[in-house]
């Protein structure tokens, strides 16, 4: 990654602050470059989800400013930019009254392309997650917990979006069941040109699938280290993190 | 009995047709307004308390009040039919309204939420998501205020409107059974029809799984 390289999402002391006045992200700093994937980790109310949240404009910071793709986040149009980027989330995410094809091709069918395109998409999404065409009539209640997070991943990847936002996507899951989709999204993000944020309570998952780290505490950037050197980051922060985690490890 | 019921035969099917359009047409007056309303509602929060306080005093005025409040308003007052139809449309806009805001309000946040995500407009999210998802709620009110309105439209009879009040109306004054049960008999099979048959329709539209 050569460091000239434009980032496609990029925090320039970017706030955001509750109504009530709570700071939930207190002047981040960070880019993103194109392709790569990092891990957002800390504890809960550290501001993961809201930092994705801002990205595709959910909410809109308070301070600082925020570029997507080179351009100003206020002055896009907030529906174009939310087509560019994919969006999963634990379970709940699909819509129940859909098929599950339609599910898949919802980005495309919102840009108005015709069910003739947006049919092979779906199938084609369909055999890219590991499930087999005959889900694609189907409803999300009739699939497992598993095969839901799978259409999640396919549908937030359907319309080929530049910048892909995954908010604890395996969170609901068996550790089997976890493990696979974690391997499958390593594979599909590898092969895809997508600059991924995932947002994971999971360690493992962050060191497995991301190639960078970052920790946040209270809404701020406490460590920010390429994958393989997390572990090995002497960070009282980090340390405590990975304690933490090795502790619930262990006690299992 | 019997006898007198085919001896009225046609007046009977006369006054439930008109019984029929003057229920008809308040429904359709009453979600043409509750409808978007509600919609409305979902949209800005501020209007919601006042909007269902509205709803809800109307619902408590007595019937054959309402219809004597309407009695001297000009354009509406002209025809009993016209009073008739807005008097019942006061009244089916309460159950309407309120299964609307309701039936909105209560999907999982979580799919308002990636239908925003996803990159839907406002309207996009209205047709494929919102009101697909709220229908089943929104004819639920529906159902409740054609069951109602069946029912209040008999009080239509006391300003000249028409419908099986008419007989009901008759039979009281001539202390005529008969002419009371000629009324009721018809009206009541009215709303157990409508409701049966709204309620099928009502079960079709729901969704499994919807949280």
């Amino acid at each position: 990654m050569s460091i000239t390289s434009k980032p496609v999402i990029e925090f320039r002391g970017a706030s955001y602050r509750l109504p009530g006045s709570q700071l939930l992200l207190d002047r981040i700093s960070l880019r993103f470059e194109p392709g790569t994937t990092t891990a957002l980790l800390g504890r809960s109310g550290a501001g993961k989800t809201t930092l994705l949240r801002l990205v595709n404009q959910l909410l809109l910071t308070s301070d600082g400013e925020l570029f997507i793709e080179g351009k100003e986040a206020h002055s896009w149009d907030r529906v174009a930019l939310r087509r560019r980027i994919g969006y999963a989330i634990q379970e709940t995410g699909l819509f129940p009254h859909f098929t599950i094809a339609r599910n898949i091709a919802l980005a495309l069918e919102l840009e108005g392309k015709s069910a003739a395109e947006r049919r092979p998409r779906a199938m084609e999404m369909l055999k890219m997650v590991g499930l087999d065409a005959q889900f694609a009539d189907r409803y999300p209640r009739e699939l497992s917990g598993g095969q839901r997070q799978r259409v999640g991943v396919a549908r937030a990847l359907a319309a080929s979006p530049s910048i892909l936002l995954l908010d604890e996507p395996f969170g609901a899951l068996d550790p089997l069941t976890r493990r696979e989709l974690q391997e499958m999204t390593r594979a599909l993000l590898r092969e895809l040109n997508t600059t991924t944020l995932l947002v994971t309570h999971d360690l493992e998952e962050a060191l497995y699938i991301a190639d960078r780290v970052i920790l946040l505490d209270a809404g701020r950037v406490v460590a920010d280290t390429p994958s393989a050197e997390f572990r090995k980051s002497t960070q009282p922060e980090v340390r405590e993190y990975v304690r933490a985690f090795r502790h619930a490890e262990d006690a299992a | 009995m019997s006898g007198f019921f085919v001896q009225h035969a046609s007046e009977i099917g006369r006054l439930t047709l008109e019984h029929l359009w003057l229920t008809l047409s308040a429904l359709l007056f009453a979600c043409a307004i509750a409808v978007p309303l509600g919609i409305l509602m979902t949209r800005y929060a501020a209007f919601a308390q006042p909007s269902l306080l509205i709803a809800n005093t109307l619902q408590t005025i007595p019937s054959l009040a309402l219809f004597g409040f309407l009695l001297p308003l000009p354009w509406l007052g002209d025809r009993a039919a016209r009073i008739a139809i807005a008097a019942l449309t006061a009244y089916a806009v309460l159950p309407i309204l309120r299964n609307t805001y309701a039936g909105i309000n209560s999907i999982d946040p979580a799919l308002q939420e990636v239908a925003s995500a996803l990159g839907m407009t406002n309207l996009q999210r209205l047709r494929k998501v919102e009101l697909p998802l709220a229908s089943s709620f929104i004819l639920a009110g529906i159902r409740t205020a054609t069951v109602t309105c069946v029912g209040i439209a008999t009080i239509a009879a006391a300003v000249g409107a028409g419908g099986l009040g008419e007989f009901i109306f008759r039979g009281v004054a001539s202390v005529d059974n008969r002419l009371v049960l000629a009324g009721a008999v018809p009206a009541a099979l009215l709303a157990l029809g409508a409701d049966f048959s709204l309620g099928l329709v009502e079960r079709a539209l729901r969704v499994p799984g919807r949280r």
